[in-house]
């Protein structure tokens, strides 16, 4: 499977939030905790609605979760 | 894994080891001449009940073991799975049928064009479910 041309830094904004769980990031944007580790470690491309609510729980403009890592 | 994944692996199996037994005796009975129909009846309607049974007492079984997992409805990620595997299921369906229904009009008697249709909705089924899960393990980057 290819791999995503962006990254995210889901893992430590939620380790700066209070230790969140993967479990309590889904609740919150409504998904599972599956999905939210298939989007940590970059085996998922969450829908642009999940992104904006993901960097809407940590009070983050979307820029500083994920960091788009393509050639252009 | 989630429940969803659950229910492919589930689904794969049971499609796997009952539709594979079924056509174990279906290749058996061409291979001997000539199919015993009232026999093969009764294989599909054994068939029948024992996929209802597997799919059910499993799907029970990981509910059981798992209530609030067993309640998630799918999400995105869910759904994006089962829609590109169903698309790509469903082209193996259509090049099934044809190759089915093509090869029908020139050699095949009734019994094997009817089981070699049953077969291509099968086997595109049983891809579907590997698709989903390969999907689930590998990701859908």
């Amino acid at each position: 499977m290819a791999a995503l041309p962006f990254t995210n830094e889901i893992r430590t904004l939620r380790f700066l939030s209070g230790e969140m769980t993967q479990a309590e990031l889904g609740e919150k944007i409504g998904v599972t905790r599956q999905t939210i580790a298939a989007i940590e470690q970059g085996k998922y491309s969450p829908t642009l609605e999940a992104a904006f609510r993901i960097a809407r729980v940590f009070g983050k403009p979307l820029e500083e979760v994920f960091q788009w890592g393509g050639d252009q | 894994m989630t429940f969803h994944e659950k229910s492919r692996w589930i689904a794969l199996a049971a499609n796997l080891l009952v539709w594979g037994w079924y056509f174990v005796i279906v290749v058996r009975a061409l291979g001997a001449g000539y199919p015993d129909e009232p026999y093969l009846l009764g294989a599909i309607i054994g068939v029948i009940v024992a996929m209802t049974v597997i799919h059910v007492v499993l799907h029970v079984a990981v509910a059981v073991w798992n209530p609030a997992e067993a309640r998630s409805e799918m999400d995105e990620r869910d759904r994006a799975i089962s829609n590109r595997a169903g698309a790509r299921a469903f082209d193996l369906l259509s090049l099934g049928l044809v190759i089915a229904l093509g090869a029908s009009l020139y050699h095949w008697n009734t019994f094997v064009a009817i089981n070699a249709v049953l077969f291509a909705f099968i086997l595109a089924d049983t891809a579907r479910y590997a698709l989903e899960i390969v999907a689930y393990r590998r990701g859908l980057a």
